[in-house]
């Protein structure tokens, strides 16, 4: 065993394996958008006493959404007449390469990261609100009130929710004392399974995080019973598949990433005695599958907010809510606790 | 200017402000809880062209039309609400059986057609039908490409009789059909008979008589205690007459009544078969029928009806 320890380290040092790893990440990101996708389509049938996907690939349609991405880039790509040509093609790369953007900085072990930067979180945010820019383009380029309506409800959701979402991540910054991702997980080692001075950032975090990735019950921007698609509403095709279904799946798992990281420890085992290097990424990745099913479950459970609703909901209660978080956490600071 | 008034409501006599008493979130929580034993709960999904759920003899889903019993009398056309039935017929007479005696006659069916693209199932033909020439059949699966061919033929139709199930058995805590108590009208007609032996049979008779005038308008859950008791009035009045030496007269009213409360028995009296000398009797139909040159799906029908009727161990309306 010592061996095989011995040749993982000597691997990792070496800068091509490295590079390899990174671009894996990236290779790996594509298809875990189709599993988060089929397991999404899995758990709302369930809780609708469905099955849900049955066919495709033979066991339990474990190929429905890779058909179903086929199936969008055969289709046909409609541009309005009336739409900005440009604009509106270059909506998808925005929004995509937002979310995508923030898996730089993620560990998925104290090795397995793109980029350690130092100011890591901070980069993790700012590019995971990229994607706004592009959905507003899209509501502007489309000449559609619909999108437009949709854009507009966007941006407004994005002010309401980046602040809360900072402010939650502030407070852990604070307890970390460094920006960097790796500092962070590392700094939650005495707390291993739950960093529990950050118990409220951990919630409201969450909150804000689905707001941001514009999901159930905060997707007013998308809501089809009002809006239609909201500002994807004259989209069709690949364009529409990879603009809004793989921007917010990545965008997704990317924020569940991003808490994991934050809250629960990242790559660190629930227990000490079971830390061992090759076995980080596992951790990781399952402490991040768990926020995923959790922010599965809220979907199918909340229906749908009001946009009014939604904004005194960040405004009067989020906001103060955090900014009393920081207050606990900077009193905390100066206990020996953290 | 209206006074606004506190009023206090009760719900079932608890306080609403014992209702509202509730901590913040715990909506939230009971919600995810519920749909977490949702997730967990088995599916009720039906896959549907590989497994196939089975009907109850009772379902709507497609009319079968037994030809011989039809009479051509229009009923079930007129009735059709969406005027889907299609009906052609001819008389026809019959020599007379003596000399100088005037002809039969006689209808004869010439077409009998629904078209089922207009058809709305709501069933009026099969109840309006006098001689219980339509049925029901739980066969669903007839859909066309082309439109015209939803009108099916008499042929068609005629097919369809080989997947009509046998009716469910009655419930058999079911009371049955209510018969009402029509006594009263014979009763007079009992008492006069052996009216010259005595006086006695006139009393009973005339006791009798005004317990039914009470039990004939009575509530229908009451009706069977009631028809109960008339059958002991009438059981004493037989006894009466039988002490006079008198026989008890063959119109005896409450007769009848004794057999009321039992109409889910026929069924008992046929015996079923076991489950695979069902089976053997219709792949035999089935083989039979094949060897006859009959159309695969009218032999898998006729096989399917001989297996209910074997296993149920009844003649379905079919045979």
């Amino acid at each position: 065993m010592p061996d095989l320890l011995h040749l993982l380290e000597t691997l990792l040092a070496n800068p091509w394996v490295i590079l390899g790893i990174k671009l894996s990440v990236l290779l790996i990101l594509l298809p875990a958008t189709l599993v988060v996708g089929y397991v999404e389509l899995k758990v709302m049938a369930h809780i609708q006493h469905r099955l849900g996907p049955m066919y495709p690939g033979g066991f339990h349609g474990w190929a429905q959404t890779l058909a179903d991405g086929i199936k969008f880039i055969q289709k046909e790509d409609i541009i309005p007449r009336a739409a900005d040509r440009m604009v509106f093609a270059a909506v998808p790369f925005l929004t995509m390469m937002g979310a995508a953007l923030a898996f730089v900085v993620i560990p998925v072990g104290p090795q397995w990261i793109i980029e350690d930067l130092e100011v890591g979180i901070f980069y993790a945010l700012a590019v995971s609100s990229i994607g706004v820019i592009g959905v507003l383009m899209a509501g502007w380029a489309s000449a559609n009130k619909y999108s437009l309506v949709g854009a507009l409800r966007m941006a407004g959701q994005l002010i309401a929710y980046e602040l809360p979402l900072v402010l939650a991540a502030a407070a852990v910054v604070m307890q970390a004392g460094s920006m960097s991702m790796v500092d962070i997980v590392e700094s939650q080692r005495p707390f291993w399974l739950f960093n529990w001075p950050q118990g409220l950032s951990f919630v409201i975090f969450m909150i804000a995080a689905t707001a941001e990735v514009v999901r159930p019950p905060f997707d007013m921007p998308i809501a089809e019973a009002e809006i239609i698609t909201g500002a994807f509403t004259e989209y069709s095709g690949m364009r529409f598949a990879f603009g809004l279904f793989a921007a917010e799946y990545i965008a997704f798992i990317a924020l569940s990433a991003l808490a994991t990281t934050l809250f629960l420890g990242g790559y660190l085992p629930p227990i000490p005695a079971l830390d061992w290097e090759p076995l980080r990424p596992l951790w990781f990745l399952l402490k991040t599958s768990s926020i995923l099913f959790v922010l599965m479950w809220v979907r199918w459970t909340y229906p749908r907010l009001r946009e009014d609703q939604l904004q005194r909901f960040a405004w009067k209660v989020l906001v103060p809510l955090s900014l009393a978080n920081i207050f606990f956490v900077g009193a905390l600071k100066l206990t020996p606790i953290i | 200017m209206a006074k606004t008034e506190i009023v206090k409501l009760d719900i079932d006599q608890t306080p609403l402000r014992e209702i509202k008493k509730t901590t913040l979130g715990t909506g939230l929580i009971k919600g995810l809880g519920i749909t977490m034993r949702h997730l967990l709960s088995r599916s009720v999904t039906i896959q549907y062209p590989d497994e196939k759920d089975v009907l109850p003899a009772r379902s709507r889903g497609v009319i079968a039309l037994k030809e011989e019993n039809c009479t051509v009398c229009m009923l079930c056309a007129r009735e059709c609400p969406d005027w889907c039935i299609y009906i052609e017929g001819h008389k026809e007479s019959r020599q007379p059986a003596q000399e100088g005696k005037r002809a039969k006659k006689y209808n004869v069916l010439d077409r009998f057609a629904i078209d089922y693209a207009l058809c709305m199932y709501c069933g009026i033909c099969v109840e309006v039908c006098p001689y219980d020439a339509l049925f029901w059949t739980p066969e669903y699966e007839y859909a066309e490409h082309d439109i015209t061919h939803l009108t099916h033929e008499m042929d068609r139709l005629s097919d369809w009789m080989y997947t009509v199930l046998p009716p469910d058995e009655l419930d058999p805590a079911a009371t049955g059909p209510e018969f009402k108590t029509l006594p009263q009208r014979t009763a007079p007609a009992v008492a006069p008979a052996p009216a010259a032996d005595g006086e006695q049979p006139t009393a009973a008779g005339e006791v009798a008589a005004p317990k039914n005038d009470q039990g004939e308008p009575s509530a229908p859950a009451a009706a069977p205690e009631q028809e109960a008791k008339v059958t002991e009035e009438a059981a004493v009045a037989i006894d009466t007459d039988v002490a006079t030496g008198e026989a008890a007269p063959q119109e005896e009213a409450p007769e009848p009544e004794k057999e009321a409360p039992t109409p889910s028995e026929p069924q008992a009296e046929a015996t079923a078969v076991s489950e695979e000398e069902a089976e053997e009797i219709g792949r035999k139909v089935y083989e039979e029928e094949i060897g006859k040159g009959s159309d695969p799906r009218v032999a898998e029908g006729r096989r399917k009806a001989a297996v209910l009727r074997a296993r149920k161990g009844t003649r379905g309306p079919g045979g």
